[in-house]
Formats: structure tokens, sequence, C-alpha cells
């Protein structure tokens, strides 16, 4: 480890053209502009918003009433802003993509195809781990005690803690706007083609950082929440007679619980390549990226059901509540439900039906996945 | 449950279903199957949403008059706020999309056997090419031709095709709508395609896993040709003067875009074999998924 000077050890590989406002100003072409652009939304849309806090000397209500406040409705809804703020990007960056998609019909378009690899790995990460997630997480934590007859969530600090790890993970999200570059390799990240060897720049490491942050939260929501329906539940609240979201709520922590952890495990192996050459997923000495796929769609399908089972909540709850009329079935919902949290875990491979495997296998993974569908 | 509006939705079903064919007609879908693998996959699409109307059709005929029929205005039905469950209703909801399922399933298994990509398909005179994905190019080797090219596939129309495929870069997707099925190609592992084309024609392949910068230029086209033009084709590229040597490879394997196809008129002994080669740390996971 020789050749570097004081300088690297201070601030590593970091130049001016780590900057986006710097590249935009060496060249200034339309890719690079949009870049600047965005990454001066970023600042300035911080600057602002300290300027405003600071002009209504809101800082110390902040920190105390909302950032230190352990109270699972302002988490609730401090998860939700953080949804929409996360949002807001997304929905940019998915119409600038379109406009790209639209104008670049045999000519090179508004964004170079790096920019455009970035875009949708980042509007890919964003809408699954920084808007969906957080805004669904932050559903519950408002209602779900409320429905059970809880004060509160079983471990409320640590409740904070998980808001403060997906929130990190964000601000890595929106950092990669100014300072780097993001991942061009998806939401997925399937390496080798985020190894070293592949994407040697930061991207691949600051979608390993977000994702891992968000991932490390959203497992500690799940034990979380899972506790606190198990055991808070005001007295005479049977679990047979809790509202459907809150069956939804514990079918979602159940998959928080165990399908976050390969992903962590999967981000944290790649990270171990990246950084130490162990050689988990690369092309030589061993690696083998089909592990990976295992371990990402492992998380990856049940993530599926974490989305969506909250969502199914919420529309049994608002059409009978709305109809006047008590829910149709509720113990086969609840059943159904339950199957689904099993099922989910057993249907993985389809994401990759086409990596060769045999028919057998197939053919298994096949009709297991058609069997989830029998609940709908 | 009696659909009353079902008769008004048939044509305008039947439109869009018009309209969605007619826009495939010229399109590299496999919509426009030019090979028994595409053709049989575009008939297990056919039935399998033909099946899952089923399930598909009383939901979205069945909600609207359900609102509409319980609407608080309308004094004619009744109003039954605690009505929570019908045990008929019950084998109704549950019933029918197990028996979807259920045949589903028989259908995909024996689908999924009859379709699977490592299955020789039947025909006399099968040829073999090894495909390998580079960075943004697909290399084909004829080891029996001894040849090579270049983003261009040329096969000879109604005789099978076995494809082995690996990467010497990170993972692709090897696929070729019109002839159907798709397979990973990914390094020191090799998978395997079979494929046939039934008509003479050109066909549109593509590689369907991001693998960066040229990503979108990453298709090539496949020529299915006569047997004698495709014998014609192969002693003309054997005659020409570029051998794919060691040095010629290395060129191949930088990051490009080659600006048009490639023919090379030799290529080295077990080259296919040397590129998974050298991945391989021991011989333990020399066959993809297995």
């Amino acid at each position: 480890m020789t050749g570097h000077g004081a300088l690297f050890w201070l601030i590593g590989t970091i130049d001016l053209h780590s900057f986006a406002f710097y590249r935009a100003w060496q060249d200034p072409s339309l890719d690079k502009m949009i870049a600047a652009i965005a990454a001066g939304i970023v600042v300035v849309g911080a600057l602002t918003l300290a300027a405003i806090v600071t002009k209504l000397r809101a800082w110390r209500y902040l920190w105390t009433d909302w950032f230190m406040s352990v109270d699972h409705k302002k988490i609730g809804i401090m998860y939700i802003v953080l949804a929409a703020i996360m949002l807001t990007r997304a929905v940019i960056e998915a119409g600038v993509m379109r406009t790209q998609q639209a104008v670049a019909i045999g000519q090179s378009g508004i964004v170079n195809p790096e920019h455009f690899g970035e875009l949708f790995s980042t509007h890919g990460a964003i809408m699954i781990f920084f808007m969906a997630m957080p805004f669904l997480t932050g559903m519950i934590n408002y209602v779900m005690p409320l429905q059970i007859g809880s004060r509160d969530v079983a471990f409320p600090t640590l409740n904070s803690i998980s808001l403060g790890l997906t929130v990190s993970g964000a601000i890595l999200m929106m950092a990669s706007l100014v300072v780097g570059k993001f991942s061009t390799g998806g939401w997925s990240g399937y390496p080798p083609y985020t190894e070293m060897a592949f994407s040697p720049g930061v991207g691949p490491d600051y979608w390993i950082w977000a994702v891992t942050l968000s991932s490390i939260g959203t497992t500690l929501t799940g034990l979380n929440f899972a506790v606190t329906i198990y055991k808070m539940r005001a007295p005479g609240m049977h679990l047979f007679r809790m509202p459907l979201f809150c069956w939804t709520s514990l079918c979602t922590s159940i998959l928080m619980i165990f399908a976050m952890p390969p992903l962590t495990v999967a981000t944290a192996m790649l990270a171990l390549d990246r950084y130490l050459d162990f050689h988990f997923f690369t092309n030589d000495l061993g690696g083998n990226m089909m592990n990976y796929a295992n371990l990402f769609w492992l998380f990856g399908h049940p993530e599926v059901y974490i989305l969506i089972l909250p969502a199914f909540g919420v529309y049994s709850e608002v059409i009978s509540t709305f109809s006047g009329k008590r829910l149709y079935a509720y113990t086969s919902l609840v059943g159904a439900t339950m199957a689904i949290a099993v099922l989910s875990f057993t249907v993985w491979l389809h994401h990759f039906f086409t990596m060769g495997q045999s028919a057998d296998i197939n053919g298994f993974f096949g009709i297991a996945t058609m069997t989830i569908g029998i609940r709908g | 449950m009696k659909p009353a509006g079902g008769a008004r939705f048939r044509p305008v079903f039947a439109l869009a279903i018009t309209g969605a064919l007619a826009g495939c007609a010229a399109s590299p879908s496999f919509f426009n199957a030019a090979g028994p693998v595409a053709a049989e996959q575009r008939e297990l699409f056919w039935i399998v949403n033909l099946l899952l109307l089923a399930v598909v059709l009383p939901v979205f005929i069945g909600l609207p008059y359900v609102l509409w029929r319980f609407r608080r205005g309308n004094a004619d039905s009744s109003y039954q706020p605690k009505w929570t469950f019908n045990l008929k209703l019950e084998f109704f909801i549950w019933g029918v999309p197990i028996a979807v399922v259920l045949a589903l399933s028989v259908i995909l298994w024996q689908a999924t056997h009859r379709l699977d990509p490592y299955k020789r398909l039947d025909g006399a005179g099968a040829i073999d090419v090894q495909v390998v994905g580079l960075d943004w190019k697909w290399l084909f080797i004829y080891p029996d031709q001894h040849i090579a090219t270049v983003n261009k596939l040329v096969i000879p129309a109604g005789r099978p095709v076995h494809l082995e495929l690996t990467s010497d870069t990170v993972m692709q997707s090897f696929f070729i709508p019109q002839l159907g099925s798709q397979i990973y190609a990914m390094a020191g592992m090799r998978t395997q395609l079979n494929l046939k084309a039934d008509r003479p024609g050109v066909y549109l392949g593509e590689n369907t896993q991001y693998n960066g910068d040229g990503f979108h230029r990453q298709n090539f086209r496949t020529y299915a040709v006569s047997d004698a033009q495709f014998d014609t084709w192969v002693k003309r590229v054997q005659s020409g003067s570029q051998p794919l040597d060691a040095a010629r490879y290395a060129a191949l394997s930088k990051q490009s875009v080659p600006d048009r196809p490639i023919e090379f008129s030799a290529v080295p002994n077990r080259m296919f074999a040397t590129i998974i080669g050298k991945y391989l740390y021991s011989n333990d996971h020399k066959e993809a998924g297995q």
C-alpha cells in the first residue's frame, strides 16, 4: 500500500471530477447539465429547507419533538415524509427516462447510456427501498398500534433506529447525485457486472451501502412489528379479532424478518468481493454469480408480498368500512394471507427460469408460483 | 353470478385482440413465430390467457355489476351489513382458481419438459453452434465448419440448431424471440439451447441482460437459409483470409460495438472449451445450474 500521498489517506479517490457541477463545467453537454441540475436541486433544496427551519427557529423543536421522538405516530409520519421526498425524485427520473426513450429513436437523445443506466438503477432502488417500503412501514407504524390498542410498538427506540438507518440509506442515494456516480447495475445489482473488474467506480458501493442500511433497518422493523402484534395487544384483542390490516402487517413483518437477511448477506458478500478480493461471485477463482441470483431473489420475491400485503389490508378495511358492512370471509382471508407468507419463500427461482436448471426444477417452481396465485 | 353486461364487452375485447395481433405481424416477437419452439410458446400463451379468463372475467364483469347493483340509491337491493359468509360462494371463490391452477399445472409440467431448452429437437442434420457473449457483441463459433462470425448467426432452415453458450465477460442473456426460448450465458459455465427455424428469413437476436454502455446495440441478425445457401456461405467464409487467432480474439474481447458483422475463416480447435476453461478453478461447476 505505497504510492499514495497524505491526501489519499485523508479523502481517498475524491477529486474535482467526482462532482457533478465540475463535470458539467468541464463539458457543458446536455447530459452533464441534466446531472448538474439534479445535483443543484439536491443542494439548493437542502439549503432552502435548512434556511426555512432556521428562520422559523424550529431546529430545537424538530430535534426534540421529531427526530428524537420515539412516538410511533411521529415515526410513521417521518417515514411517509421520506417516502414522499424520494417519490418526487423517482418520478422526475422516470420523466427523464421516458423523455429519453421518446426522443432517442435513431439518435443519442438527452442523456448518454451510462447516465441512463444510473437513472434506471436509482429509480428502481428508490422505488423499492426508499419509497414503497418506507411508505408502508410508516403506515403500519401509525395505524397498527392504534388498531390493536397498544400505546406504542414493542421497542420504541429500536423503531427510531430503524428510521435512522433507512434515512441514512436515502441520504446516500441523494449524495450520489452530487458526488461520484451511482451504479448502473440496476436495482438488483447482479454480479459479476457490479464486481470491481467491471464496475471499478464508486457506483456499486453507493448501491451496496444504501441497500444494506435499508435492509438492516427493515429487518429490525419487522422484528419490532411482529413482537408488538404478538405481545402488546389490548386485553380482549384476540388474534382473530384483529382488523385485517393487522394480519397483513403481521405477514409483512414475518416476511421482513426472514427475507431481508439474505439481501444483507448478498450485499455484504458483494462488498467483501469488491474490497477484500473474496471471489464469492466473480467469474474466476471459484466465484459463482448464480449464488447471488439465488440469495437476491430469496429476498426479492418475498419483497413483492412485503409491498402488496399491507395494501391488500388497506383495501379490505377501507372498502368494507365505506360499504357500511362487515368484511366477507375474514377467516379464510387471514388463512390465505398466512399461506402467502409461507409460500412466498418457495418461488424465488421463477426470477431466473432461464439460468439453465433442469425442467423438473423449473416445473416445480412454476407450479409453486401458480399456487400462490390461487389466494388472489 | 350472471354477468348482464357480458355481451357489451365482447366486441371491444375482440377489437383489442385484433389490434394487438396486427401490431405483431411484422415484429420480431414470438407472436410472429418462425420455429417450432416459439410457435408452441405462442400457443401456450393463448391457452394460459384463455384459462385465466375464467378468473379474470367474473372479477372484471362482476365487480362493476355488484357496485352498481348494491349502490346506496338502489332501494330494490337488500342491505345486509352482517352477512359475512356463504359456503356455496366460498366453494366457487376457491374452486375456480384451484381448478384453473390444476389444469395449468398439468400443462406447465408437460410443456416445461417438452420445451426444455437443453432437449434436442427432432430432425436430421442438426448443426452445432457455440456462442460466446462478449462486451458488446456475440461471437458464434461453428466447430464442425471451423469458422466463426460476430453478430451474424447463419443457420440452415428446417434443421435443428444446438447452441452451447458461455460468456467471456459479465452475465448475458441470449434471445431470438421469433425462434423462442431465452438462456443465460455465464463465464466459466456452459448453458445450452436448442432452436429451429421453420422457414428462411431474417430474425432479430439480442442480449437481454444489461451489461453496460453498449448494451442497447448488442443485437445480431439470424439468417435462416436453405441448405445449399448455407453450404455456399460456409465455403465462402472458409476461403476468407481472416482467421480468428489469439490476437484477433484479444481485440474482440475489448469493450466495443462492431459496425458490421465479422466473419472468420478459421478458429483454433477447442476454442470454446478454452474460453470456459480459463475461469475454472476446479471442474466442479462446469454445468450451469446443476
